[in-house]
């Protein structure tokens, strides 16, 4: 098996890509907009900007149009960010959820922008969820004996192989040195065979011809490196 | 925002009243505000009144507006307080600075002044309905021109019977409340 950190190493970084996105978006201005663009920045200067053009949230540029999951509902949305921070969620008036009789989805984002669909208050709340200073946005992993409350940080790559393969997962914990933990791939057999009844033992014929098919997949995907066709 | 229930089991009935800042026409606030700040509170020309931030600090106007005023909790006092206070960190969402009456006030403009609904002023100046008209998902409230007699409003206010509370004390508010039957509703308090 590979090295987890490989398939990190061949993609681009994550900091190139955002240079290249930047670069792109860079481009886009120059080539569409710049008159537009040097036209606001000349009425900044001056003071002159219209209420509408110095409030930035009613600008097409600072709404991203995506689904609301704070409950199973899936509203469309529009989150208005403003400097990289996402500061108000309100409806989207292409999504029939938010608007009753919704407007066409050829309207173009001009004229849509100052129509706004409705939104409860849940859904106007998404924003205390994403940036709750408790939220936890990393794989934690039990740093001390159960009950302890102590954790340790792991990449999401460790905790795919961990919690598929088996191991001495808690070598680093005291009392858990030797403690042996299955993974996923342990269950394997279990999840393959169609009802409970059939988790039991089964005959010598029926296993001899499990193994011919298991040997079979196995040769068929002999170069594959996912740790689900290594398991069978 | 007040609520009641009324009847008994099973013929229960719930009645409640979102009260906002009447914007009205004849404001008792800005006179009683003006009198301990000179121009603290101001008036736009669409009738809309207008909150200077700089000017307006202090519980002393605070209390002094919001005596004046017939109607309860339609002011409030800015003590600066954050969501997220006593967490690990104060979220930036928080700290950025309120467009509201055609400027910008970051967050030590805003705390320790006056504060109270200005129909969204930021929204109405760039075309846009105020939030809780354009976010309300029961389509209960409305927003526009009374002396336009074609607007949506204007039409509304012939077609069902207005309430205004307390006009008794003459402030004459810009806020109507629709109802088809006042006296089942809106009188069960307000008789």
């Amino acid at each position: 098996m590979k090295p987890i950190n490989e398939h990190a190493k061949k993609t681009t970084p994550r900091r190139e890509f955002l240079k290249t996105f930047a670069l792109l978006g860079g481009s886009a201005v120059v080539m569409s907009q710049l008159e537009w663009a040097q036209s606001i920045v000349t009425k900044a200067q001056a003071e002159t900007l219209s209420p509408a053009e110095s409030y930035e949230l009613s600008r097409a540029e600072n709404i991203l149009s995506t689904l609301c999951l704070q409950c199973n509902t899936g509203c469309g949305i529009k989150v208005k960010p403003l400097n990289g921070v996402a500061v108000k969620i309100d409806g989207n008036p292409y999504s029939p959820w938010t608007l009753v009789s919704n407007i066409p989805d050829t309207t173009p984002l001009k004229e849509s922008v100052p129509i706004e669909g409705a939104l409860c208050p849940k859904g106007q709340s998404g924003i205390q969820t994403l940036y709750d200073p408790y939220r936890i946005v990393k794989v934690l992993k039990r740093a001390g004996k159960r009950g302890e409350g102590k954790w340790q940080t792991i990449p999401f790559e460790q905790a795919v192989k961990e919690s598929v393969e088996n191991g001495k997962l808690f070598k680093h914990v005291k009392g858990e040195e030797n403690r042996h933990v299955e993974g996923l791939k342990d269950l394997w057999h279990c999840a393959t065979r169609r009802s409970p009844k059939q988790w039991l033992p089964r005959s010598r014929t029926y296993e001899r011809r499990r193994r011919l098919k298991r040997r079979r997949l196995r040769s068929r995907h002999s170069k594959s490196s996912s740790p689900i066709i290594l398991v069978c | 925002m007040p609520d009641l229930e009324t009847g008994e089991y099973f013929n229960v009935k719930r009645s409640f009243m979102p009260t906002k800042y009447m914007q009205c026409a004849n404001a008792l606030c800005i006179e009683a505000a003006n009198k301990i700040i000179p121009s603290a509170m101001t008036r736009r020309a669409n009738g809309i009144v207008v909150i200077n931030y700089k000017k307006m600090k202090g519980k002393k106007v605070f209390e002094a507006a919001s005596t004046a005023c017939p109607y309860p909790n339609s002011l409030w006092f800015d003590e600066g307080k954050n969501y997220t206070d006593g967490t690990p960190a104060v979220q930036p969402y928080e700290k950025r600075a309120a467009k509201e009456y055609g400027g910008e006030w970051s967050r030590k403009d805003t705390k320790g002044t006056t504060r109270r609904c200005h129909f969204c002023t930021q929204r109405i100046d760039a075309g846009v309905l105020p939030a809780c008209v354009a976010t309300c998902t029961g389509q209960a409230m409305h927003f526009g021109d009374v002396n336009d007699p074609d607007a949506l409003v204007s039409k509304l206010l012939k077609k069902s019977k207005p309430y205004r509370p307390n006009l008794a004390a003459g402030a004459e508010p810009a806020v109507f409340y629709l109802d088809d039957d006042p006296e089942a509703t809106c009188m069960t308090c307000h008789s």
